[in-house]
């Protein structure tokens, strides 16, 4: 396999995930909210989380799509039912890994 | 260091323990690929430790795999990574008093989970020791997460290292699922977003999906619901708005 500077795109990486998360801290948080900005601020976690899961979620699997759907129907009906999330978790991994023992030929 | 800094701390830990059960096995799955893309063992835990971000790292290592070039992937990240300017922004206008050089150290560790737990947490518990409980559990889950993946690289079948990959997207659902629950509002704009990303993600690059459905269905529901009812009101008394409010992130056990 060809290689490739790893050292170098490690440090690179770091670079453009600390700027975004920095430059707010630093600048932003001085600044009042309008009362619309901070609805706005509050609402980010449900829309940011939930685009993050629609549709990654189905490509989660790699070549297994079918099975990320009962994968993601057993999170939603484990979170609907209140369960913890460190169960809401397993059970929805458990699901996938079970369907995939299934699945092998 | 005082009894209520402590206290604080222990709990920001607590409130951290779902998200470990999230972070390991992702990281696992993360350590599992990063070394079928190349990097050494080292650089593969190394990466976890300096660029901390789960979708991130999942991005470059298989972009890496891909030979994909240097600015691709550096670009690419940003772009992922961007939605911390926002959750940063919220974390620390929480944390008026907080110095400069505080920010710069407690903002390496901004992530989606630290975000969600925090921003989410009743007014009278979203301290800074609270936010470094979250970060040291969280952080060092993470990293433990990478190291374990090293590890098992040689003992699991690819089968097990690929069903993990859902972890972290049962962990996004279990956080955003009760908040739909309390009120039908957020359930409208939780809906919304996932049907107009997973459309948008058809015709746009995936990353872009994401940023614009997420800012653009939070401005909407800013603009239209008035009522979030969802951070703790500062007229009520504190013990009365922790009870009507719980968090995100609380509601394990």
């Amino acid at each position: 396999m060809e290689t490739q500077p790893y050292l170098l795109i490690i440090l690179g990486m770091c670079v453009v995930s600390f700027l975004p998360r920095v430059i707010p801290a630093l600048f932003i948080s001085k600044v009042k909210f309008s009362p619309f900005l901070k609805r706005f601020l509050d609402l980010i976690p449900y829309t940011a989380m939930t685009a993050l899961v629609f549709p990654g979620i189905f490509y989660s699997v790699p070549g297994h799509m079918d099975v990320t759907y009962f994968g993601a129907g057993a999170a939603i009906l484990a979170a609907i039912l209140k369960l913890p999330f460190a169960l809401t978790v397993t059970i929805a991994v458990a699901v996938v890994l079970g369907l995939l023992y299934y699945q092998l030929p | 260091m005082s009894e209520k800094t402590l206290s604080l701390f222990w709990l920001g830990m607590r409130s951290g323990i779902p998200v470990v059960f999230g972070y390991v096995p992702v990281g696992i799955a993360y350590g599992v690929s990063a070394l079928q893309a190349g990097f050494s063992p080292f650089e593969t835990v190394l990466m976890s430790m300096m660029v901390y971000s789960g979708s991130g790292q999942v991005l470059g290592v298989s972009m890496t795999a891909q030979h994909a070039g240097l600015t691709a992937i550096f670009i690419a990240t940003f772009l992922i990574n961007f939605r911390y300017f926002i959750m940063s922004a919220c974390i620390f206008s929480r944390l008026p008093k907080l110095r400069s050089l505080g920010r710069i150290i407690a903002s390496w560790f901004v992530v989606d989970e630290t975000f969600a737990i925090f921003t989410t947490a009743p007014e009278n518990k979203a301290k800074l020791p609270y936010l470094v409980g979250i970060i040291a559990l969280t952080y060092s889950s993470w990293v433990l997460g990478a190291v374990i993946g090293v590890v098992a690289h040689s003992i699991l079948p690819e089968w097990i290292s690929a069903g993990l990959g859902i972890a972290l997207y049962a962990l996004f659902i279990a956080i955003v699922v009760p908040g739909c629950r309390r009120n039908a509002k957020i359930l409208l704009i939780v809906l919304a977003t996932a049907i107009s990303c997973t459309l948008l993600s058809l015709v746009i690059d995936g990353s872009w999906a994401i940023v614009i459905s997420t800012l653009v269905w939070a401005a909407l529901g800013a603009f239209f619901i008035k009522d979030l009812g969802l951070q703790d009101n500062k007229d009520q008394d504190k013990q009365n708005s922790v009870e009507k409010s719980p968090s995100l992130g609380q509601d394990v056990e």
